[in-house]
């Protein structure tokens, strides 16, 4: 399914101009990204909860050439699944 | 946590729609996802991810699996998007470890080897790690020791010349005493300006001396000039004074300036009848009017006394104690205390002598 399908089947569902659905899935997804940069997890009721979780910075060092390397902090976005299949 | 009630509001918000379109948008939203998944179909939202359906190992268990799309990570990432995974530079302490390391290593399997090869101790003391001593790090010298050094040798300089201001440049100024050794003192014949001098102070008019005698002499602290010394020969030959070896040097300290230096006495005013000088000292609490009362018979013959001597002295009331003084010859000077005109031009003569000099 891909992304206009999904916007036809929305618009369909929720009875909303396309365009409003168009922009309206945008806004989700950029609300989406704001929560999870400052690490407030999303919960949809019967789909799952959006969670974003925050990885300092680290040291690696290669084991073969022995090349230490220092990763900046970065945040992870995983998806906790509540669905009932 | 936000809740899905709290979602839409923020989605109406966010995308300036009612909470009604939100609501609804959200519950179409959701229901899609399920349906289609449940379906099996996987749900591709563009910017968000892709919701699936995974199968578990078993067979059994089925659960729902979402893939982030790229620019959700870049969105949620974007604070730290201007850090690079860096390279960092092994640390020279760790070389230095491991070669340090290294080095004991050969040095231990050195020292096993000759040891099982030989038990000789000389050999296991002078393989035994010597450990590094610190070395003493040379003293460099500060900017400012340098500057104390600098101010230093000029505070110097400051004291040696008010020194020389004060003790060396004013010949009025009075000059330390020194002692003078008992040595005879060859004196020279050029003396005839004392002579001139002395003449001139016969026509001063006669002023009252102020001179007293603090306490008697003693007997025996007049001396005669030794006879094996030099002044009688030279004296008599009329030979100018050269120092010789055994004769002193003049006393720089206690003679004036050599310009206002008075001229030796000739051997004229000190010869007395016996052809010899005499010779006398101060000792303690006397003065040269005591010396004068006691030879001559009158204080005021003080100035005669002074004035034999005072190439060497430069005040008459400052003489110092345990100095050979030589005594002038009564006839030359017509010392005699019982002639009054005698006395009137030696009080004239001293008290000019105590004038206080200009």
């Amino acid at each position: 399914m891909t992304h206009k399908e999904f916007i036809s089947e929305v618009q369909k569902v929720s009875g909303l101009d396309k365009q409003v659905c168009a922009t309206l899935l945008s806004a989700t997804v950029k609300l989406l990204a704001e929560e999870g940069t400052e690490q407030i997890p999303v919960e949809f009721e019967g789909l799952g909860t959006f969670v974003a979780t925050k990885h300092p910075e680290y040291i690696e060092e290669n084991p073969e050439t022995h090349v230490v390397t220092l990763y900046p902090p970065r945040i992870s976005y995983r998806f906790q699944s509540q669905m009932e299949l | 946590m936000i809740t899905t009630q709290q979602f839409k509001i923020l989605l109406a918000q966010y995308a300036n729609v009612t909470e009604a379109d939100a609501s609804a948008f959200v519950h179409a939203l959701l229901q899609t996802v399920m349906t289609r998944v449940k379906q099996g179909e996987p749900v591709t939202i563009q910017g968000l991810g892709t919701f699936r359906i995974l199968d578990s190992q078993q067979g059994e268990l089925r659960r729902l699996a979402f893939e982030c799309d790229e620019k959700l990570k870049e969105a949620v990432n974007a604070p730290f998007s201007f850090f690079e995974p860096m390279v960092i530079e092994r640390p020279k302490v760790v070389e230095n470890s491991e070669s340090s390391e290294s080095s004991e290593i050969s040095e231990d399997s050195e020292h096993s080897e000759i040891s099982e090869n030989s038990d000789n101790s000389e050999l296991s003391e002078q393989l035994q790690p010597e450990q590094p001593q610190p070395q003493p790090e040379p003293e460099q010298p500060s900017p400012k020791r340098n500057r104390w050094d600098i101010v230093n040798i000029v505070l110097a300089l400051v004291a040696c010349v008010l020194l020389w201001y004060l003790f060396g440049a004013n010949p009025q100024t009075p000059q330390p005493m020194e002692h003078i050794p008992d040595a005879p003192v060859v004196l020279a014949d050029s003396a005839a300006g004392i002579q001139e001098q002395v003449a001139d102070t016969m026509a001063v008019p006669v002023q009252p001396a102020d001179t007293t005698i603090v306490s008697e002499q003693p007997a025996d602290t007049v001396k005669t000039a030794p006879a094996n010394t030099e002044l009688p020969a030279e004296t008599a030959n009329n030979v100018p004074a050269e120092p010789a070896q055994a004769s002193i040097k003049p006393e720089s300290s206690i003679m004036p300036e050599p310009e206002e230096r008075p001229a030796k006495p000739t051997p004229e005013m000190l010869l007395h009848e016996n052809g010899a000088p005499r010779m006398v000292s101060l000792s303690d609490g006397e003065r040269l009017t005591l010396i004068a009362e006691r030879e001559y018979g009158d204080k005021t013959f003080w100035c005669y006394i002074f004035d034999v001597n005072a190439y060497r002295l430069s005040d008459p009331e400052c003489v110092p104690k345990d100095v050979p003084l030589y005594l002038p010859d009564p006839s030359y000077f017509n010392i005699d205390a019982d002639d009054p005109a005698s006395v009137r031009k030696a009080r004239n003569h001293g008290a000019k002598l105590l004038k206080p000099k200009q």
